[in-house]
Order: structure tokens, then C-alpha cells, then sequence
């Protein structure tokens, strides 16, 4: 949809931009439903492959529908929703990273559905090592990758979400790929941990 | 890029698999069940309903207002000569009234949930030509004011004010008409621009600075610690250690009307202060019950702040003596009985708007 792109920047910037829909509590409701089935999965992925942990990944999607559920005017509509939706569980995740965690009594269900389902991924030794290398670059550069290699995001889309413009992505883009495959290399240089002896006969 | 993929936590196809389970419908229906709030953002798309209230608009010298006070050179005060009547619990148009989280009936609940309604409302960013709009009611005394109420709180003082948000004008009614007054703040001698209100405590607080203030709470004690460090003037025992990190915050919430992102690092500042204490029940001026911070100093002085449990919003402060108190100083000796209300003021709107003589 022509404009949504430049609405999206706007939104990021911190505009409240409206797209209010017709009808009353029915059509709103019915809305939102069709918001979250299109895109519970999608935000779920997000959320999990940032968090990793279930407790933490039911109350950031919880927060982030409400959130929805309460602007759904400033929801837009189609795939830039889904772009917007990013944007409000990247904020609520970054409350969690800073400590400012929030259980909610209505997830207590989901939570538990979580932690049966949701099998943490087996890394192989090559993949521990990227794993690793990626973990050691800014948060900036793993959340600009992850964007675009987790997410599938385009550099438009990854704009929208990161609040900045395509030409700034390509440029930091370029930069973290760098940096992600310099980690990479020296640590695919470093020899295998072995235990150093040191005195006093303990390891270190 | 490939090597970012092999290492995704959580595939797409999993992420369908696990949404497909009962809970997430389950939590669907809660959502939607959930009362929506009017957004404040979107207030200015709606005819405002025109209502007694909405005409009567007074003006007055902030009584405590530091940023006001020092702008405004006269006003018309009105006095209403009893209580005012008991208000919802929600503050109708300050900008903190994002979506609520839920009461909040702890410190830690407080800070939490204002902390993600924060995030989950529109930044409060004003810009340099926009009007800041107050809506303050002041308890004052007939046994007068000097600091604090001499005698019982039986007058009300009711004051609506437009600060622009650049703080180079102020504004008023008078005789129903608007009046717009240059500010007196102390101006650059380079550029001839007021400066932004320095509150106690505080360097010019500007919104530009206010924004850039950190939402830590940690981070956020560490910076109104090295402002306290840096005052100019002997500030004594009121400005220093713990008890001058509670007067910091309250002189900034008493003065600016403040982004709810850096309100929401404030209750975490003073959640941590260990000589602040959180109040679960908290009345008012208008006769709203609230939750809020206290200490208490000098021994008999407890001071309250009053936040809005849903919204999150600041409301005002309670000042009241908890024991029987006399003070000497060049003006003679006052005597305070225990449980008289020292200072009573309560924050009944406020928000951002495009010209002054508009409502939120």
C-alpha cells in the first residue's frame, strides 16, 4: 500500500498515526483477531529466538498484543502491522533486559504451554562457535542480523522496525558483517579450551 | 548471512507449531475482553464534549510551581471556600493515562507497570512551540502560607496555565480572555532566550534534557546524585544523602510536567531509596485515593506523593506532621500539632497542546 512505508518511519520516529476502521466492538474485535492470527506465530519466533526463555516469551507477547489490542487505530494494516508489532516487543523485550519484568496473572496458561512445547535448539560444535561469535557482537549488530537473517526482513522493513533509514541500514548492515565475520575468525583461530594450570594446583 | 539462519533459535514452522496450541486462543479472548482507554494521542481527532467544567477556566500563581512561578507576574485567583468534589481515581488528560497494566498495589508494581505503559505509549516530546497545559488544585489557609499552610486547608486554589514548551512564553485567561505573557525566567546573555526552570536539585530542565535522562533507575540515582553534588548554594541536610534524591524527584514532579518514560524511572529511583516507604492508600485534594512515596524529615514532616495506581500518573503530594512540632527561625516560633496537613496539591490535568487556551 502506497505511503505505509513513510508512515512506518513516522510511527518509529514516535508519531501516532491512525487507521481507524469502521464499525463498532464487533468489527473491532474481529479486527484484532485477524491482526493476531496473522501474526502470533511470526512475533512468537521473535520473541523466543530473543529470549529463549518460555516465562519471559509468554508475558512480552502478551504485552505486545494488548498493546495492539488497545492501538489497534495505529495498527496499520496487512505486512507493515506485522513491522509495527516488531517494533512494540522490541520495546517490551528491552524492558525484560533491563530487569523491568512483569509477570501477568492471563498468562499463566501460555507459560505453561510454553515450557512443555518449547525445546531450546542443540547446537553442533561449528554451530555453538557461530552461535558464540554472534553473541559477542554489539547488541546493535545482532539485532540488525537477526532482523534480516532470523525475521527475513528487507533493508525497507528493517528501517521501519529500527527507526532509521534504508541508507543507515545498508551502512550498519555492512559494518555488523564485518565485525560478525571478524569474531568468527578469531574465533575459529583460537585453539580448543584446555585447562591452564596455575598454582596452588586448581584450574582455572 | 546464511550462518546467522543456521543459528535461529526458533524456526518459522516451530513458531506456527507452538501458536497452534489452546493457550494462545485462550489468550486472545482474555485480550479482547480487556477494557480499552480512550488514548490521549487521539483525543484531538474528537469533538471535545463542552462541559461546565471545561468553561470554567481560572488562573492563579502557582502557589509551589517553581517553572510556573517564575513566569507568570500576576493572575486571578479564585477561591473556592469548600472541598472540591471527589474526582474519578483517573486523571482525565494527563499525558501519563497510557493503557493500564493493572493496579498497581506494590514499589515494585509501580514501577513495572508505568515502566511498560510507558513503552507502550506515544513518546511526550514536545516541541518548542507547543503549550504545556496544567490544571493544578492548591489547598491554602486562611491562617496564610509561607511554605506551608498555617492553619487548616480549608480554602481551594484552582489554577489552569499554558506553559510553551521552549518556556519563552506563558499564558492565562483573563476576563475570559487569553492572555500571553513573555517569560521572566532568567535570560542567555548571548542569545536573549529564557532559560528552562532549574527545580531543586536540577540544572535547566528542558524537555530535550529530560528526554535524554536515563530510564534506569539506578543510572537515573547516580545522575540527580552528581546534580546534588554539583548545587551551587549550601543546600543542607534537605539536599543531600537520601533524603535530598526524595526532594529531587519531587520538586521535578511538582514543577514539570514530566514524560512518562522518565516518571516511571523516578518511582524506580525512589523505590530504591531507603529511606523512601511506599504508601498504599493515599487521598488527594480532590478526593482521589492514590498510591504513593513518603518519607519522612526532620522528624515530623512526612511528605507524600500521590500517583494515580491505574494510570501511573503523578497526582500531587500530601505534606502532613506526624508529631507535634515547634519551629524557630528569624520569623518567630510555629507550632505544628500532629496530623495537621502542611501542603496539599493535586495535579488534576495536564498535557501537551498546540496553542495556549486549548484543552488536552
Amino acid at each position: 500500500m502506497p505511503g505505509l512505508d513513510a508512515d512506518m518511519w513516522l510511527v518509529s520516529k514516535g508519531a501516532t498515526l491512525r487507521y481507524p476502521h469502521p464499525g463498532g466492538p464487533d468489527e473491532r474485535r474481529r479486527r484484532f483477531e485477524e491482526v493476531y492470527a496473522a501474526n502470533c506465530g511470526p512475533i512468537l519466533g521473535y520473541v523466543l529466538r530473543r529470549t529463549g526463555n518460555p516465562d519471559d516469551a509468554a508475558d512480552v507477547i502478551a504485552e505486545t498484543f494488548l498493546t495492539a489490542w488497545r492501538r489497534l487505530d495505529s495498527v496499520p494494516p496487512g505486512d507493515q502491522g506485522r513491522l509495527w508489532l516488531y517494533g512494540v516487543a522490541r520495546r517490551v523485550l528491552a524492558n525484560h533486559r533491563r530487569g523491568e519484568r512483569r509477570r501477568i496473572a492471563a498468562t499463566g496458561r501460555l507459560r505453561a504451554e510454553l515450557a512443555a512445547r518449547y525445546q531450546p535448539p542443540e547446537y553442533t560444535a561449528e554451530l555453538a562457535e557461530i552461535a558464540a561469535a554472534f553473541r559477542s557482537l554489539p547488541e546493535p549488530d545482532r539485532e540488525l542480523l537477526a532482523l534480516i537473517g532470523w525475521e527475513g526482513l528487507d533493508h525497507g522493513q528493517v528501517a521501519a522496525v529500527l527507526g532509521c533509514s534504508r541508507n543507515a541500514v545498508r551502512i550498519r548492515l555492512h559494518r555488523a558483517r564485518r565485525r560478525f565475520a571478524g569474531a568468527l575468525a578469531s574465533r575459529q583461530a583460537m585453539p580448543s579450551p584446555a585447562p591452564v594450570h596455575v598454582a596452588h594446583g586448581d584450574y582455572a | 548471512m546464511n550462518q546467522i539462519r543456521r543459528i535461529s533459535p526458533v524456526s518459522d514452522a516451530d513458531a506456527a507449531r507452538l501458536v497452534s496450541g489452546d493457550a494462545f486462543a485462550d489468550l486472545a479472548g482474555q485480550i479482547v475482553a480487556t477494557p480499552v482507554l480512550e488514548h490521549p494521542a487521539h483525543r484531538s481527532a474528537f469533538p471535545r464534549a463542552t462541559s461546565p467544567r471545561a468553561r470554567r477556566w481560572f488562573l492563579g500563581a502557582p502557589v509551589a510551581g517553581v517553572a510556573a512561578a517564575a513566569i507568570i507576574a500576576a493572575g486571578v485567583i479564585v477561591f473556592h471556600g469548600r472541598p472540591a468534589p471527589a474526582r474519578p481515581a483517573a486523571g482525565a488528560s494527563h499525558p501519563a493515562a497510557v493503557p493500564s497494566f493493572g493496579p498497581a498495589g506494590t514499589a515494585a508494581q509501580l514501577v513495572d507497570y508505568a515502566t511498560l505503559a510507558a513503552a507502550a505509549g506515544p513518546a511526550f516530546n514536545p516541541g518548542p512551540h507547543q503549550w504545556i497545559y496544567t490544571d493544578v488544585l492548591q489547598a491554602t489557609s486562611s491562617a496564610g502560607t509561607g511554605g506551608y499552610l498555617k492553619g487548616a486547608p480549608a480554602g481551594r486554589l484552582e489554577q489552569q496555565a499554558w506553559t510553551r514548551a521552549d518556556y519563552q512564553e506563558y499564558a492565562y485567561l483573563k476576563n475570559g480572555k487569553l492572555v500571553i505573557v513573555a517569560s521572566n525566567l532568567p535570560r542567555s546573555a548571548k542569545t536573549g532566550q529564557a532559560a528552562a526552570p532549574a527545580p531543586f536539585g536540577w540544572p535547566p530542565v528542558s524537555y530535550a534534557y529530560l528526554n535524554s535522562l536515563p530510564a534506569s533507575p539506578a543510572r537515573l540515582m547516580a545522575v540527580i546524585r552528581d546534580n546534588l553534588s554539583r548545587q551551587p548554594d549550601p543546600i543542607g541536610a534537605e539536599g543531600t544523602g537520601n533524603v535530598g534524591v526524595f526532594n529531587a524527584v519531587q520538586a521535578l514532579m511538582q514543577n514539570v510536567v514530566l514524560p512518562p518514560r522518565l516518571l516511571a524511572a523516578l518511582y524506580g529511583v525512589l523505590a530504591r531509596d531507603p529511606v523512601v516507604h511506599f504508601e498504599r492508600s493515599v487521598t488527594d485534594l480532590a478526593g482521589r485515593t492514590g498510591v504513593g512515596f513518603s518519607t519522612v524529615q526532620e522528624g515530623y514532616l512526612k511528605e507524600q506523593i500521590v500517583i494515580n495506581p491505574r494510570t501511573y500518573a503523578y497526582m500531587g503530594y500530601v505534606d502532613v506532621a506526624v508529631r507535634a512540632h515547634s519551629s524557630t527561625g528569624l520569623d518567630g516560633t510555629v507550632h505544628f500539632r500532629k496530623g495537621q496537613i502542611l501542603g496539599w496539591q493535586a495535579l488534576l490535568g495536564s498535557g501537551i497542546v498546540q496553542h495556549p487556551g486549548q484543552l488536552p
